[in-house]
């Protein structure tokens, strides 16, 4: 199965190594979509559909946690799955956007590998998971 | 706790380097006999980490040698391809990752991450260890490229 995802991060550079870690991982994409923060999604997303976020915490305008305080507020998009890919460590922080509705988070760095698998089980079976501190694999 | 942060810090770089950039370092006390007139260190990122009763920096310099091929390695292109911009954003998302990765380490509650800053040539290179400060020079393939400093001191208020 191919998937539509759409990226939300302030860095360019980022995107582009998401995006090529995806890629590289074998992940099938049928569409890859990017925005530069939560209102720039949002923005999209009135235009496309998607079945998966990979969203930033830390951006300008909207952060990750306006994202998805938005998207819950919204009766077409509150299932869709949200994954932050973050580099915040405060576990509290984690356990905020988790309560907002993310479906898991991803620390940085990650290998492909690690996030192929990832994302596939949040796709699979849309139940909550999360990626532990260590980084070497998921709770399901 | 110098000591042991450290160690933290070098396991932080290590992970980073190796799982984004596909480089591993090799560390050494930092010397400034190992960055002469023909590998100068061209630029630093940096990135504060804040608890309510102290901050910790983490300074990133790298010649200009080592932030091609840190750029090129993240972007996945050829150092030709890389510009101004690409090297400024990979250099700070390293400052961001290593931070992230330090912070998860040592005390992941009631930290913050401020943001990463990027400077071109003007920066301190120099610093002498003590007590609160570690500066370590990183090598890679044999050749010094980069240097680490990690700087301890007192909250300055900002949380």
């Amino acid at each position: 199965m191919s998937y539509r995802v759409l990226i939300v991060d302030d860095s360019r550079t980022m995107r582009n190594v998401i995006k090529k870690a995806l890629l590289l991982s074998g992940f099938q994409m049928e569409e890859c979509l990017e925005a530069g923060n939560g209102q720039e999604a949002l923005d999209v997303l009135d235009h496309h559909w998607v079945d998966l976020i990979l969203a930033d915490i830390h951006m300008p305008v909207m952060d990750g946690f306006g994202l998805l305080k938005a998207l819950s507020g919204q009766e077409t998009l509150s299932d869709l799955p949200v994954v932050m890919i973050t580099t915040e460590a405060n576990e509290s922080r984690l356990q905020e956007a988790m309560g907002l509705g993310a479906r898991g988070y991803i620390r940085k760095p990650f290998s492909p590998e690690k996030i192929r698998s990832f994302l596939l089980s949040v796709l699979g079976d849309k139940n909550d998971c999360r990626m532990p501190a260590d980084n070497q694999g998921c709770d399901f | 706790m110098i000591a042991e942060c450290r160690l933290t810090i070098k396991d932080a770089i290590s992970n980073v380097m190796e799982t984004m950039f596909f480089s591993i370092p090799e560390f050494i006390d930092s010397s400034g006999d190992l960055f002469g007139e023909d590998r100068r260190l061209y630029c630093e990122s940096s990135i504060e980490l804040r608890s309510e009763d102290s901050e910790h920096e983490i300074r990133i310099q790298a010649t200009k040698e080592m932030a091609l091929m840190v750029t090129a390695n993240f972007l996945g292109v050829y150092e030709s391809e890389v510009d101004a911009g690409d090297l400024e954003d990979a250099m700070k998302e390293l400052a961001n990752m290593v931070g992230g990765d330090y912070l998860a380490r040592i005390a992941p509650i009631r930290w913050q991450l401020g943001l990463p800053q990027f400077r071109l040539h003007s920066f301190d290179k120099a610093i002498e260890e003590d007590e609160t400060s570690v500066s370590i020079d990183l090598l890679f393939d044999g050749e010094a490229q980069g240097r680490l400093i990690l700087t301890l001191r007192e909250s300055r208020g900002y949380m």
